[in-house]
């Protein structure tokens, strides 16, 4: 009986396999040429801040170039950072809220095997640096006497924030990747951030995307896969297994969950500061394997709850435990227009739809199940 | 268990109507390189760290991320064990004779040795079977049952039983009668969940696995229930093409992705303090061996080496069978660290190669041929009663025992901050380079 079953499902799945899994070479696993750490979120105010790790696995010194992005929208009225129009309320008038996308680029030195870590909300620089170059010491860590000279890790750039840090391992004196193919390729960095709450004393941590580098001509056009790759492709499909917001913690039987989901495109002008139009496509698939879909432009960086993605109204979501029905569900996330890189955050709460009444949070990664063949490029000052 | 032949007939025929069919249609692509990812889907879903304990709870999530139907046969190892010279009516749990060293009574006064810690190296197994796509889950101490009668809901409910029954399609091992029964008893250990062809229970390396794992703090409102730890699982990729043995997946590189050389994780150190929050911090390192077998435990060798920001590196070694969570100190190498930011490295050793020293990685017959700082190391005793003891032959391990490489690692690792409350993260570790000893994963041998 099974035999007949297997036969069955089998027919059914060479009829569908126009939609199956393909595997991708992106990952989190491995020490890689370029990190992307997707989300970087601080309010000082609110006592939030984002701890970041970067380490130089290998035995030889390297250098990180690194770039921040600001993905905070702006009152067009009063300047002050917004969500929503309602934000820029000026005695009673109200401006625009202008999404708004500014990068920032420092340097990141690193001695051989070092583990080097700062807050987003202070950087890292001058006194604080662990391995400070002196006259009379120039080379103070390390079996290879390296120091951190030149490291200036700048603060981000206000506050509250929201944006991500992509950094890439580059030639210490034109800041570009090194020439290079194959296994000479360097592929030293890991990274981590841990997204904290102080109030609460909350952490939610992620470990950072790495594209391992393949083959580099050495110029300012970083090519994310396709033909001739300098690193491997990002993700066009991404999977996100979630609970459903609202859904019922199973373990409390009494704690709400909501997802926040954040979604980065892999192509990137920092040159030209132009942004590529990608749409995320989501299919939505709950126990029963009943499918509901809806999309999102991704304008620079969406980070949401999932119950916000398609409507103003959490209830009436796609990503609502009141329409999913079951506890669990599974997205699969497509970037028409480009690569997408993204983390997922799990939060419980007395009342799922009130940040305020979060009980607990905690971060995992996007599976990637489908690479691009169009490559994605990012563009270097 | 079932012990079932695969029906090489049966398989020819599925092979030809494969290629039939897929003349003019996409192919499923398989991985260019086999990994073992915690972001790709695989055949073998590893959750190195699953906690039901009294303290914590796990929630594990289980996709199938392809259209055709997956069946799932899983294995759940328990490496709690319990410290042997504990007061009558008391109960410590342990992973190793160590934490049997420094325990408190109920009243908070400190007690002698209670010690050695007694593992009974638990083995449980059960069946799921997902539908295209689907996405399902299960509370550890509770495991799950269906019922028909609550097909969609918001919330689980244990309704007075021992398992817990969720809005939803569950379809769990038919011989249970759809269902996962719970942890008996407390649990800390690991979870494989092995992808197989149908209720026979031979392995296929289709790829269609991902999961997570959710850590829990249980308690009451206010005191840190509700804080959560989550990481994904190790998904061990297949090559797409029938294992050579039924129930025992290659991990070769070819077969399946080999285990990786050596781990990193970036970390806080253990006894700072959190930049943000102030919280204490400790850090709890999770190994699984690579090999496994759930009949007969698997050792495990590993050496550490932790670097802080200044490049000063700290070592210490340990050898540890089925399950080792470290905490706190890692022989000294962790705590009292001159920065707040560390990288630890955890090395399976290899057998006739170099750990650590000048000649690091290199063949060696002894530890002078490894320079200053080095090890050479010999074969070790996988299972049997001197599990982990040097050996020449499988003689010198006991019944049951082999004697040689030992096995590759897998690992998680968990940060615990004591503050206003008690919270955690958790991420898998990084994996450098790939081992070139194949290691094996076995299952029970029946759905």
């Amino acid at each position: 009986m099974f035999c007949k079953a297997k036969l069955v499902s089998f027919a059914a799945a060479v009829a569908l396999l126009g939609a199956t899994v393909a595997s991708a070479d992106s990952d989190h696993d491995h020490p890689a040429g370029l990190l992307m750490y997707p989300k970087i979120s601080v309010d000082v105010e609110n006592g939030v801040d984002t701890r970041l790790h970067i380490s130089n696995v290998s035995n030889n010194p390297t250098m990180a170039h690194c770039f921040y992005v600001n993905a905070n929208s702006h009152c067009t009225n009063t300047g002050e950072v917004c969500d929503t129009f309602q934000d820029c309320n000026d005695s009673g008038i109200f401006g625009a809220c202008v999404p708004g996308w500014i990068e920032t680029n420092f340097d990141i030195f690193l001695t051989s095997r070092q583990p080097l870590g700062w807050l987003a909300s202070e950087g890292l620089a001058g006194d604080e640096l662990p391995c400070r170059a002196t006259f009379l010491n120039p080379n103070p860590c390390g079996v290879n006497q390296g120091s951190n000279s030149g490291t200036r890790i700048p603060p981000i750039s206000e506050t509250p924030f929201i944006g991500e840090l992509k950094c890439i391992e580059a030639d210490q004196t034109t800041r570009l990747p090194v020439q290079c193919s194959g296994d000479n390729c360097p592929n030293s960095l890991t990274g981590k951030a841990a997204i904290t709450s102080a109030e609460l004393v909350d952490v939610a941590s992620y470990r950072a995307a790495g594209l391992e580098q393949v083959l580099n001509d050495g110029d300012e056009n970083l090519q994310i896969g396709g033909i001739d790759a300098e690193y491997e492709p990002c993700a066009e499909v991404l999977v996100m297994d979630f609970v459903y917001d609202g859904a019922i913690d199973p373990i409390s039987e009494t704690f709400e969950a909501s997802s926040e989901l954040t979604l980065i495109p892999c192509t990137q002008d920092f040159r030209g500061q132009t942004l590529p139009p990608v749409t995320a496509q989501f299919l939505v698939y709950n126990e029963f394997e009943q499918r509901l879909s809806t999309s999102r432009r991704v304008d620079c960086l969406l980070d949401s709850r999932i119950s916000s993605i398609d409507t103003g109204s959490p209830t009436r979501s796609i990503f609502s435990v009141n329409v999913g029905g079951t506890i669990t569900g599974q997205a699969r996330i497509r970037g028409v227009g480009g690569g997408l890189a993204g983390v997922a955050l799990l939060s419980l709460a007395t009342d799922f739809t009130d940040p305020d009444s979060r009980v607990g949070w905690a971060a995992y990664a996007l599976d990637t199940v489908v690479r691009t063949e169009d490559a994605d490029t990012i563009s270097l000052p | 268990m079932r012990l079932l032949e695969r029906n090489p007939r049966l398989s020819g025929l599925m092979l030809g109507l494969a290629v039939l069919a897929l003349g003019g249609v996409r192919a499923q692509a398989q991985p260019d390189t086999l990994e073992i990812s915690s972001t790709q889907p695989g055949s073998i879903a590893v959750f190195p760290k699953v906690i039901s304990d009294g303290t914590r709870d796990t929630i594990i999530s289980l996709t199938n991320t392809t259209n055709m139907m997956a069946f799932v046969h899983c294995e759940a190892t328990n490496g709690i064990g319990e410290c042997v010279g504990a007061p009558a009516g008391q109960t410590y749990y342990c992973n190793s004779d160590v934490d049997c060293d420094d325990v408190t009574d109920p009243t908070g006064a400190p007690l002698e040795d209670v010690g050695p810690c007694d593992i009974s190296w638990q083995a449980n197994d059960f069946g799921l079977i997902l539908t295209a796509q689907q996405p399902t889950f299960w509370r550890v101490s509770t495991g799950r049952v269906q019922d028909p009668e609550l097909l969609s809901g918001d919330a689980c409910s244990t309704g007075g039983q021992s398992q817990q029954i969720c809005p939803g399609f569950f379809l769990g091992d038919s011989q249970a009668g759809a269902s996962i029964l719970p942890a008996a008893g407390a649990f800390r250990g690991e979870l494989r969940c092995f992808q197989v062809e149908d209720s026979s229970g031979a392995l296929s390396t289709g790829n269609a696995l991902k999961g997570e794992a959710i850590i829990e703090w249980l308690g009451e409102t206010g005191e840190g229930a509700g804080q959560i730890s989550a990481y994904n699982s190790l998904n061990v990729q297949g090559s797409g093409t029938a294992p050579a043995e039924l129930f025992t997946a290659n991990l070769d590189g070819v077969e399946y992705a080999s285990c990786p050389e050596s781990l990193t994780i970036d970390h806080l150190a253990p006894g700072a303090s959190d930049p943000v929050s102030g919280a204490d911090v400790e850090v709890e390192l999770t190994f699984v061996p690579c090999t496994y077998d759930p009949l007969n435990p698997t050792s495990m060798r590993v050496l550490f080496n932790t670097y802080d920001m200044i490049e000063d590196p700290l070592s210490g070694g340990d050898t540890r069978a089925c399950w080792a969570n470290y905490t706190g100190s890692l022989d000294g190498a962790l705590r009292d660290r001159a920065t707040t930011y560390l990288r630890t490295t955890a090395r399976a050793t290899q057998t006739g190669n170099c750990t650590a020293g000048s000649a690091d990685g290199e063949p060696c017959t002894a530890d002078s041929d490894c320079g200053r700082g080095g090890f050479c190391f010999d074969n070790s005793c996988n299972g049997g009663s001197a599990i982990g003891w040097t050996c020449a032959a499988d003689g010198d391990c006991g019944t049951g025992g082999t004697c040689g490489d030992p096995s590759g690692i897998l690992g998680v690792a968990e940060t615990i901050y004591t503050g206003s409350v008690v919270a955690s993260s958790a991420d898998v570790a990084h994996q450098v380079g790939t081992r070139e000893t194949a290691d094996s994963m076995s299952t029970s041998g029946d759905f």
